[in-house]
């Protein structure tokens, strides 16, 4: 049996990231993966999705690409899109401590990236962004 | 959303379900903010098997809506992988989080 992989082609959309969703769900309930792994995944993808909706969409990102592969207890993931070259790495990690009058949530998707992925790298390939990352269960 | 009666007078009680992502918070935000206008609210999301940091943006600005306003605000009911994005956040330090609707409108007692 070969191993379990997905292959989506997305507009770089709210509607986009809607889809990937329901897809990604489909999937991990077919590949029967531990809950556990299986949110940390949406997370991973939502996170990097929407950053691309928001800041690459506007200036002229237009498709996203995700290959998944499981390779057992490991997902392996290539996120591209068309926009404008950016690292998501780049980012300033948030500052967490901050009371609720002064906490901004911006940055708080790319924490989670930072946090639940592993392996993450980003190269420019042909006017495209391609990140690779690595989930696991712990 | 699903607006429960809470029992409680000045207590809003209200419950979310599916995701709270990027596609679906804009679905919710209004109906949100308006419930901790005058009132304290009750958050349920036993429901929700899903919140993204789109999903946390919604319920921090709920909050600070609650807090200007002076009113309480606290969720309840969170599932494990919901739980986890609280924690890895730093949201379980901002809002209230109990296990029960019954414990979250106690609190505000």
């Amino acid at each position: 049996m070969p191993a379990p992989a997905l292959d989506l082609s997305l507009p770089a959309t709210a509607a986009g990231i809607g889809e990937m969703l329901d897809r990604l769900e489909a999937f991990a309930e077919a590949a029967g993966l531990p809950p556990a792994l299986a949110s940390r995944l949406m997370l991973v993808c939502e996170e990097l999705a929407a950053n691309i909706a928001e800041h690459g969409a506007p200036a002229g990102a237009r498709v996203m690409t995700l290959a998944l592969r499981q390779e057992g207890a490991v997902l392996h993931l290539t996120l591209e899109d068309d926009g404008p070259d950016f690292d998501p790495l780049s980012i300033a990690p948030p500052s967490l401590g901050a009371a609720l009058e002064d906490r901004a949530v911006g940055g708080l998707g790319l924490h989670f990236v930072r946090t639940l992925a592993s392996d993450v790298r980003h190269t420019r390939l042909a006017g495209r962004n391609r990140l690779g990352l690595t989930i696991g269960q712990d | 959303m699903k607006v429960i009666d809470s029992g409680v007078e000045g207590v809003n009680l209200a419950a979310l379900e599916g995701r709270l992502d990027t596609a679906t918070v804009p679905a919710v935000e209004p109906g949100l903010l308006a419930m901790v206008a005058g009132k304290g609210l009750v958050l349920d999301l036993s429901g929700v098997r899903f919140v993204s940091s789109a999903g946390l943006r919604v319920l921090l600005k709920a909050a600070k809506a609650a807090r200007a306003g002076g009113q309480r605000f606290a969720a309840c009911g969170l599932q494990p992988a919901v739980h986890e994005v609280f924690e890895i956040g730093g949201f379980l330090q901002i809002i209230p989080v109990f296990g029960t609707r019954g414990e979250a409108i106690a609190s505000f007692g």
